[in-house]
């Protein structure tokens, strides 16, 4: 434990899906909030999953960390209105932002409906123009800011599947450099984390079928599931003073895979 | 000053090319040599600048902190290997 977020305060969307207990352990965004918190920063843990996501707020609060909870569906423009005059209110800041909420999406391009597309595509992708605008909005009053986008590995390169997923992680990447580009005057800074394959909630069905995972593990050059750990980390480093001058990039954490 | 390298052993070319005080300060390898060694690990200083590079070294011992110097011109193998192998 140390203190490399002390005095900052960070929302992170999506970081209420799971316990520390759970099966499939704690999603990116309840590491990351779990490391967030040990660095010293204010927390606050937002999700559509209010039971869940309280709980685990609560268990953090035991472990003496300083976190809160708020329900945000990032797909909803009025709910993250909302959640930035809440926080201004309470907190009266905004350091740091975590657009972490998202949805899978596995069919390829001719069994994608237009329901399939939007979902994706409202979750994932403005989601993350929904947060960063509105993030955006109050962090320049502070003229400081981070703001870490969640894509994908799937966002940088395809598969034969998961058509509207792939758009909508691709997205995410180009909004965040444009995104950077617009705030930098106000010295906000905005990022991508590129995750490959990790063992969480999210990729929890394909554990049912063993060829798969086989399958999938085989094409990792690192040979296993990424921890959830390990991306909380890339997080805390984008979020800290210590990439104060980075800002527009993607940082990929997928083990090598989209290195071949 | 914390333990994030805590136990590590490093090797860093060209980070002997300029002292604390530089007009420009640090470079990358330098400046990377004084945050690994406050984050606990033991560094080895390299360069071809020995001069410099020695004097550096000191300043990191100074502030108590675990380096070394040794020279490395990195486009020759056989420097390469007696760094390495001995
Ligand atoms: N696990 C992987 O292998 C992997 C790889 C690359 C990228 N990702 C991305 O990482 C992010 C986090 O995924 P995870 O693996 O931690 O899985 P996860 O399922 O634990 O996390 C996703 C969270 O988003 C929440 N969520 C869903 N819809 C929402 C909405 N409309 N508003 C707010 N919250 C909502 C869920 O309740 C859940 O808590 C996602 O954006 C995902 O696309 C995951």
């Amino acid at each position: 434990m140390t203190n490399r977020l002390e005095g900052k305060v960070a929302l992170i969307t999506g970081s209420g899906g799971a316990l520390f207990d759970s099966e499939s352990g704690l999603g990116f965004g309840g590491s990351s909030a779990f490391r967030f918190c040990q660095e010293e920063a204010t927390v606050i843990v937002s999700d559509i999953n209010d039971d869940i996501g309280r709980q685990f707020t609560e268990e953090l609060k035991e472990k003496g960390l300083n976190a809160h909870y708020q329900h945000l569906d990032v797909s909803k423009e009025s709910e993250w209105k909302k959640i930035i005059n809440w926080i201004e209110k309470d907190f009266g800041r905004l350091d740091i932002l975590v657009n972490n909420a998202g949805v899978t999406s596995s069919p390829d391009i001719f069994n994608t409906n237009e329901s399939d597309w939007n979902k994706a595509n409202n979750i994932n992708s403005k989601g993350c123009f929904l947060g960063t605008k509105h993030a955006g909005i109050l962090m320049k009053k502070n003229n400081s800011g981070s703001i870490i986008n969640i894509s994908s590995a799937y966002g940088i390169v395809a598969s034969k599947a998961s058509f509207a997923y792939h758009a909508s992680k691709g997205s995410v990447i180009a909004m965040s450099k444009a995104a950077a580009i617009q705030l930098a005057p106000h010295k906000v800074r905005v990022n991508t984390v590129c995750p490959g394959w990790s063992d969480t909630h999210f990729t929890m069905p394909l554990f049912d079928n063993p060829e798969r995972v086989k399958t999938i593990i085989n094409t990792v050059p690192l040979g296993d599931w990424i921890p959830s750990d390990q991306i909380a980390w890339g997080v805390v480093y984008l979020a800290s003073d210590e990439s104060e001058w980075v800002t527009g990039t993607e940082l990929v954490i997928d083990a090598g895979w989209t290195a071949q | 000053m914390t333990n994030r390298l805590d136990g590590k052993v490093a090797l860093i070319t060209g980070s002997g090319g300029a002292l604390f005080d530089s007009e420009f300060g640090l470079g990358f390898g330098g400046s990377s040599a004084f945050r690994f060694c406050q984050e606990g690990a033991t560094v080895i200083v390299s360069d071809i600048n020995d001069d410099i590079g020695q004097q550096f070294t000191e300043e990191l011992k100074e502030k108590g902190f675990n380096a070394h110097y040794k020279h490395l011109d990195t486009t020759n193998e056989t420097e390469w290997k007696k760094l390495l192998i001995g």
